[in-house]
């Protein structure tokens, strides 16, 4: 059969219906050009020619992580799709499809996040017809028996022991879990451990989880590089078109109440590790384009590295050895806040009250606004400095496009963040970075004699 | 929350290719030939790419950690971060990081055993003023009493709470490091020592830029979109350092540790790194042979085409990974490929296995020894030659796939003293190896009898005695493995273990 070669760029895509996702006009801050097409069972493809001569990188992401994981005690299925998804098919079994790519030449690799799980290999350009082929037969006829679906359970131990462990990953994780009741964002990317500890036996589950979110229409594929769009694009089409979804789509995901807050909640980390406070507030989704462009100013602004906090806390008082994090835009109300790595326990009290002061000042109008240019430039900057290889470029589309099916949603965001004044996020704070919203973990060692290496 | 910025750090993969298939031969590198030129100041190595839109820039310095006087470990890498993040006499520490913010450019130092590289990058439009400050830095440190204390602190912080406390891969690395070149130059970590950390001063700080960040020991770099101008303009300010001296030579490395060095560590999960020191590296005519065959063994984040990723996570599932390196390997942030500006004159063969799980470390321990252990010993075969042949083909082209990445290569290669360039070099002698080369290289370099295990663990003295008492360590799965596993199972439940074992506490390593 065959599909609809729906060509259009981003220049000629027509204008977005009342009520879908943020899109932008063209000429946007993305340095690239993204053509857009699609197959008529939904997959999304991108084109992007970029200036690499003979080579390119090819990203096939789905629009699930783990925000997805809506069943109680299966948490962590998410990223082990990612996993599972080098299981290999009927017609090309894990080794063979690991020494092809080698033999290819090629790197490949996946990530998975709250919101997105992309597939990718880099390579000679040459290999892309056949880097379709294999991935297409990947993604249709994926195979993987109980048998592997036992090692690879165990092989997410060692990665959530790997990470797991440290005392960063485990601040994160008690603010998502004081901040969500109800809602998938509660559990780290890896999952809850004791769901990650219990995923071996979650094999009818993982089926069910494949059937419903990797479907065509919840899918793109994504080429970045040097490389002839009607053959690439032919070949994406014979092998992912006669992809068709096999079980119904999934449930939606439970919105989250409001969290009444401030919450705060204290652990001991049995390491002598330095202390760790995870501090912030729950903020709109990406949905919410103001708001999302606020944020992604307003996060270097009161947390970044030129920031008066950072300034006063790492710098001047030497309170905190370092202010963290970062702002990643999502589909739904997610956190917005920092972590402090701290000099000490004592230097708690004051590095959270320089935390509030610094937001009562933004509430109350007192902006900087030199500052504020500084850091407007830095953002725009930041994407081209970001955008120089074929693989950065297609990591930054494929985070984007994931939000709401958009690849015009990062242009609108980098449109609406140039607006951004200091009323706007003195409006912000106001509305938004208020007690009600705010979250507080902190960790810290267990007290001398208790743990420890002796 | 991190992980689109870990996706993006400074990661420099895989762009700007060869326009040839894989082994197709090195046009790009023709296309590109880095200019060394000496006219009057430092040399300058220059990498154009006019209608690039960014640009990067580096000051190669011939000093490192090998540069710190005894008891004062850690003063090169202690001074290059006052330098480039203490601010200048124009501008503080906060000014400097301000006047680089807008533009979103890039000033780092790269500390290592024998090199430190302050590094630059910024949009095209910004390179005149980029270059500026990076100068500034090196030429006209502020030398900040309070930046002094802070970075200091900070590089005690990093080797007491970091190294020993919260990441027991990096701790089982370096742990693996001391052993390997124990009484060499080498030993101490670059970061430094807590008592050698412990006893410097600004004034040390002070005596060491003016000692070792001295023109006879500085290359200048260039590359991207800048203006034509702008490398000799900047290596005419250069000119003025003083001239300095260069290092003598080195000691060959001699130390022999025990066999098996166990830290204790809080942490449940066992971090096992091994290797042995071996007397190649970039420009010795059996390297590439030997980079092709680390490749089989274990190629960096790569699958299970690869051995020990195949039989320790693939078909046992007791880890995460696992990888061999021909040479000393840092991984650039964001993507999988290694760093440049870590040249070293001695190197050594290493494994890394990720974290297992306490009640299997004996068992991937096993099981890592005694892959390697097969590998010296049968060598390659010729399909497996082949693939190898195949992978590295194409995987080296994202080696020198950007500005950064083709500096940094032209930089090494100045450092190794190449008359012909590493990768081009590499490419051509990869397509022309033989199974002879690559056996009798293995059979040559590697004696796995010499090699040097730390694993960093809980419950350190728990596995002492069962290395030393050599019993079986037997595995279980919950579901059937296929037959030839669990036939390996049996022999690798038995692989021999001899040799001295150590065991130290974290809090005790990195001392002095």
């Amino acid at each position: 059969m065959l599909a609809v070669a729906l060509t259009l760029t981003l220049a000629a895509a027509p204008a977005a219906p009342p009520g879908a996702f943020p899109t932008a006009p063209p000429g946007g801050a993305f340095p690239w050009p993204v053509h857009r097409r699609a197959l008529d069972n939904g997959l999304g493809v991108l084109l992007v020619p970029f200036d690499s001569p003979g080579y390119a990188a090819y990203f096939t992401f789905f629009r699930v992580g783990s925000r997805d994981e809506v069943e109680p005690g299966r948490s962590g299925l998410a990223h082990f799709f990612e996993h599972l998804a080098y299981r290999g098919t009927p017609a090309v079994p894990a080794a063979r499809w690991e020494e092809e790519t080698k033999g290819l030449g090629l790197e490949a690799n996946a990530f998975t996040d709250d919101d997105v799980t992309a597939f990718w290999l880099a390579g000679p350009a040459s290999a892309l017809p056949r880097v379709a082929e294999l991935e297409g037969d990947r993604f249709r006829h994926l195979a993987f028996s109980e048998d592997d679906f036992q090692v690879e359970a165990r092989t997410v131990l060692g990665e959530l022991a790997r990470t797991g462990g440290s005392p960063d990953y485990r601040v994160e994780a008690a603010a998502r879990a004081l901040a969500f009741g109800r809602h998938p964002y509660r559990h780290p990317v890896l999952g809850a451990d004791r769901d990650v500890r219990e995923l071996a036996s979650g094999y009818r589950a993982a089926l069910e989880f494949y059937a419903r979110h990797y479907r065509p229409e919840n899918a793109f594929v994504l080429v970045v590089g040097d490389f002839d769009e009607e053959a690439v694009f032919e070949a994406i089409r014979r092998a992912y078109g006669p992809w068709k979804a096999t079980a119904p789509a999934p449930p939606p995901v439970p919105p989250e109440p409001p969290l009444a807050g401030p919450k705060e909640a204290r652990q001991a980390f049995p390491a002598a590790a330095l202390p760790r406070v995870w501090t912030g507030w729950r903020t709109p989704g990406a949905g919410d384009l103001e708001a999302t462009a606020a944020q992604l100013v307003l996060w270097p602004y009161l947390f970044g590295r030129l920031s008066a906090l950072n300034r006063q806390l790492v710098l001047e008082r030497g309170l905190a050895q370092s202010l963290g994090g970062e702002f990643q835009p999502h589909r739904d109300p997610f956190l917005f806040g920092c972590a402090l790595v701290l000099r000490d326990a004592e230097a708690e009290g004051p590095a959270r009250a320089a935390v509030d002061a610094a937001v009562a000042d933004l509430a109350a109008g007192r902006i900087d606004a030199a500052l504020l240019a500084d850091v407007k430039a830095n953002v725009q900057s930041g994407l081209l400095m970001q955008t120089d290889t074929a693989y950065r470029s297609g990591v930054w589309l494929v985070y984007h496009t994931a939000l709401g099916g958009e690849p015009g949603y990062l242009d609108a965001l980098m449109a609406a963040a140039a607006r951004v004044g200091p009323d706007d996020l003195a409006a912000f704070a106001r509305r938004t970075l208020v007690p009600a919203n705010r979250v507080t973990a902190i960790l810290a060692p267990a007290s001398p004699g208790r743990g420890g290496a002796r | 929350m991190r992980r689109l910025a870990a996706l993006l750090a400074a990661a420099v993969a895989c762009s700007h290719a060869a326009t040839a298939p894989p082994g197709g031969g090195d046009l790009r590198t023709q296309a590109f030939p880095p200019l060394v030129a000496a006219a009057d100041g430092p040399p300058v190595v220059a990498v154009p790419a006019p209608s690039h839109p960014t640009v990067a820039l580096r000051l190669h310095f011939l000093a490192g950690s090998v540069d710190d006087p005894p008891g004062k470990e850690g003063l090169t890498a202690l001074t290059a971060a006052v330098m480039a993040e203490g601010g200048t006499e124009r501008l503080s520490s906060g000014e400097l990081a301000r006047a680089l913010y807008p533009m979103a450019a890039e000033l780092e130092v790269v500390p290592d055993k024998e090199t430190t590289v302050f590094s630059g990058r910024c949009p095209r439009a910004d390179a005149g003023r980029c270059a500026a400050l990076l100068a500034d830095v090196v030429l006209r440190p502020r030398f900040d009493p309070g930046e002094f204390e802070r970075l200091r602190r900070r590089a005690l912080d990093a080797l007491r709470k970091g190294l020993r406390a919260e990441d027991e891969e990096e701790l089982a690395k370096e742990a693996l490091s001391g052993l390997l070149f124990a009484g060499h130059p080498y030993a101490h970590p670059t970061l430094g020592t807590v008592e050698g950390l412990g006893r410097l001063t600004l004034d040390d700080v002070r005596a060491q830029w003016r000692a070792v960040f001295v023109r006879s020991r500085l290359t200048v770099g260039a590359a991207g979109g800048y203006p034509a101008d702008l490398p000799a303009a900047l290596a005419r300010e250069l000119d003025a350092l003083p001239p300095g001296a260069r290092r003598a030579p080195l000691p060959a490395p001699s130390g022999a540790g025990p066999r098996f060095l166990l830290v204790e560590t809080p942490g449940a999960p066992a971090a096992i790194s091994l290797g042995l020191r071996w007397d190649v590296r970039r420009g010795h005519p059996d390297f590439p042979a030997l980079v092709a065959a680390t490749s089989a063994l274990g190629e960096h984040r790569q699958g299970a085409a690869f051995r020990l990723f195949r039989e320790l996570r693939e078909l046992r599932g007791l880890s995460y990974g696992a990888y061999a390196y021909p040479e000393h390997f840092v991984q650039s942030p964001g993507s999988a490929l290694p760093a440049p500006h870590h040249a070293r004159t001695y190197q050594a063969f290493t494994v890394w296995v990720r974290p297992v799980e306490q009640g299997h470390r004996l068992f991937a321990l096993r099981t890592a020894l005694r892959e390697v252990t097969r590998w010296a010993r049968d060598g390659l075969d010729e399909a497996e030659l082949a693939r190898v042949k195949r992978f590295l083909a194409g995987h080296t082209l994202a080696l020198d796939g950007s500005d950064a990445r083709r500096l940094g290569q032209a930089l090494d290669d100045r450092f190794y003293g190449l008359s012909e360039p590493w990768l081009p070099a590499f490419r051509r002698r990869l397509a022309e190896l033989t199974l002879d080369d690559v056996n009798g290289a293995l059979r040559r370099h590697v004696d796995p009898a010499r090699l040097q295990v730390a694993v960093a663990t809980a419950g350190a003295a728990a596995l002492a005695a069962e290395i030393r008492a050599g019993a079986p360590s037997p595995i279980t799965y919950p579901t059937p493995r296929p037959r030839a596993v669990t036939e390996a199972d049996r022999e690798i439940a038995a692989f021999p273990l001899a040799g001295e074992v150590q065991v130290v506490r974290a809090d005790a390593l990195f001392e002095r």
